[in-house]
């Protein structure tokens, strides 16, 4: 299938599915096209679509065969008019933070691979504005990019076996928020009082693909009154 | 008025599925869902539910108590049924008296059948399904992921609806024996595979391995290495073979995670996957490149085959 705008290929991924790869100059640009063309399909949803999966540079669809093939599918997509917003965000999360909670701190760490201060560590991430390029691995879990090319660092050499919900990580040039007690290897920044995930709600996951993300300092004290409330 | 019953013994695992989750797979919720999506339709037909009413998918031998009187079906490949203690006919209706006591066994570890109970099951839904996920920890009689145990009550308000009495031909189960070569949709990376390992892939066999299960089937055979290692996480259809470093093939199933960042050769048909989840470590699989047309074809005949018997008994 000929690839069109910013698809720059389309690839098979089943019988009932197509998956898109999209075009840039950085991955948030690439993320940006791919939450264009999201948005744009689930702003009118065909009545074959079954899924509709964003990730970094790729928009996975998933159709009910009984209805169209995959010829009806990529005659829709050409249609689209996707809203190309300057990879402007519809949605700006605000995450209050306590760095260096007990329970989920690695700052030393951080600070030893990155060679910043701990207040340099937290200005930097402070000033961030983070792209949710995809939710997965579990349940609610956003990947978050780019931290500045300063705050790279790795994976901790053993993954722990329980990270808290709310912890704030790091890894590579991505950050994340633990939304639920789980195993992981990503360095710690603190803890987060916001619920992330609430399988209670219509919409579980707080974070969506193609939101933006702004971290913001809070004291002991202030988690402790959020947590609460 | 609720009925209710009881597992006496859930086996080797019994888990409460549904449908799946739908729409989900956004918020990072895998798709859950039945392992044997066939298997469960029919089970549900057996005793007169709607589609997608929840069943319990059960591995190994299983003994279930129905304080009250209940409409049941059972299917899977080769089960056999005993109401207290006396062979009961598969494929079968089975309607059933307060205080009944139902076995149900298996020919072959590693096999699932589904048992559905007429009416509505009393069980929070969880992202619009009830279905367990163990990984997620979520769905199930009390939500959280967990397997059902013995001593597990589960309360269902009964359908008004007379006893029916329901037989399913053999001849209209998935092909479990069959060990023609498994369709396959080359997708994905498929065209990033060398020529020589493509080959390598359909003329090879592999076999079903013992880690297996409802993320993933591991297979082992010739390696098939791709040769190129970064990619970045992408969304992962169901029966998508991904193929890791070390080239031995996964196919993942109804809990595999929504992303992931594997080469994939393709996605197996989906009229193919009820045998595939249905094959037990050390069957041998082989694989046979079909266009997605064509397979389409294929499944919507299987497909209309299933609905006209539906529509016509």
């Amino acid at each position: 299938m000929q690839p069109f705008d910013n698809v720059r290929h389309i690839a098979f991924a089943g019988m009932d599915g197509l998956i898109l790869y999209f075009g840039g100059k950085d991955v948030t640009q690439m993320n940006a096209a791919v939450s264009a063309y999201h948005l744009a399909l689930k702003a009118n949803p065909p009545i074959w679509l079954k899924e509709a999966i964003p990730s970094y540079d790729s928009l996975l669809i998933l159709f009910d065969a009984k209805i169209t093939d995959s010829h009806g599918v990529y005659r829709l997509l050409r249609q689209l008019q996707p809203q190309m917003s300057s990879g402007k965000s519809l949605r700006r999360h605000r995450i209050p933070v306590w760095y260096g909670a007990p329970e989920a701190n690695d700052l030393d760490e951080v600070a030893s691979h990155t060679g910043l201060a701990v207040s340099e560590i937290i200005a930097l991430h402070t000033a961030t504005v983070y792209r949710v390029f995809a939710v997965g691995f579990a349940p609610g879990f956003a990947y978050l990019g780019e931290s500045p090319e300063r705050l790279s660092v790795p994976r901790r050499k053993t993954p722990r076996t329980k990270v808290p919900a709310g912890a704030v990580a790091l890894a590579d040039r991505q950050a994340a928020v633990y939304p639920q007690v789980s195993p992981g290897g990503w360095q710690l920044l603190g803890l987060s009082p916001l619920t992330l995930f609430d399988p209670a709600s219509a919409q579980p996951a707080l974070l969506q693909a193609g939101d933006e993300v702004e971290f913001y300092e809070i004291d002991e004290r202030e988690y402790l009154e959020q947590v609460k409330a | 008025m609720t009925i209710s019953f009881t597992i006496i013994n859930p086996g080797f695992i019994s888990l409460i599925v549904d449908a799946g989750r739908t729409g989900m797979q956004e918020q990072g919720f895998s798709g859950s869902g039945p392992l044997d999506v066939e298997a469960f339709n029919f089970a549900n037909w057996l005793c007169g539910n709607p589609e997608g009413n929840p069943c319990i998918e059960i591995a190994g031998d299983a003994h279930i108590r129905f304080e009250h009187s209940a409409t049941i079906g059972v299917c899977g490949p080769a089960v056999s049924i005993a109401v207290n203690g006396e062979p009961a006919s598969e494929l079968a209706t089975v309607n059933l008296s307060a205080g009944d006591e139902v076995q149900v066994s298996q020919q072959l570890a590693g096999q699932r059948f589904y048992l559905a109970v007429q009416g509505a099951w009393q069980i929070p839904e969880i992202a619009g399904s009830v279905c367990t996920v163990m990984r997620e920890k979520l769905g199930g009689l009390a939500g959280d992921g967990k397997p059902l145990h013995a001593g597990d009550t589960i309360q269902v308000v009964p359908a008004a609806q007379e006893n029916i009495s329901r037989i399913l031909p053999a001849s209209l189960l998935a092909p479990y024996d069959s060990d023609a070569p498994v369709d396959i949709i080359p997708a994905y990376q498929h065209d990033m595979f060398s020529s020589r390992v493509r080959a390598t892939f359909y003329s090879s066999a592999y076999s079903v391995t013992p880690q297996s299960d409802r993320m993933g089937y591991r297979l082992s055979g010739p390696a098939i290495s791709s040769g190129f290692e970064v990619m970045r996480s992408e969304g992962i259809n169901c029966g998508s073979v991904q193929v890791p470093a070390d080239g031995q093939p996964i196919i993942m199933l109804a809990d595999r995670q929504t992303l992931g960042g594997y080469p994939k050769i393709g996605v197996i048909a989906p009229y193919d996957l009820p045998r595939v989840a249905q094959s037990v470590p050390g069957t041998t699989l082989t694989f046979n490149p079909v266009d997605p047309e064509n397979a389409r074809g294929t499944w919507l005949l299987r497909q209309a085959r299933i609905d006209n018997f539906f529509r016509n008994n």
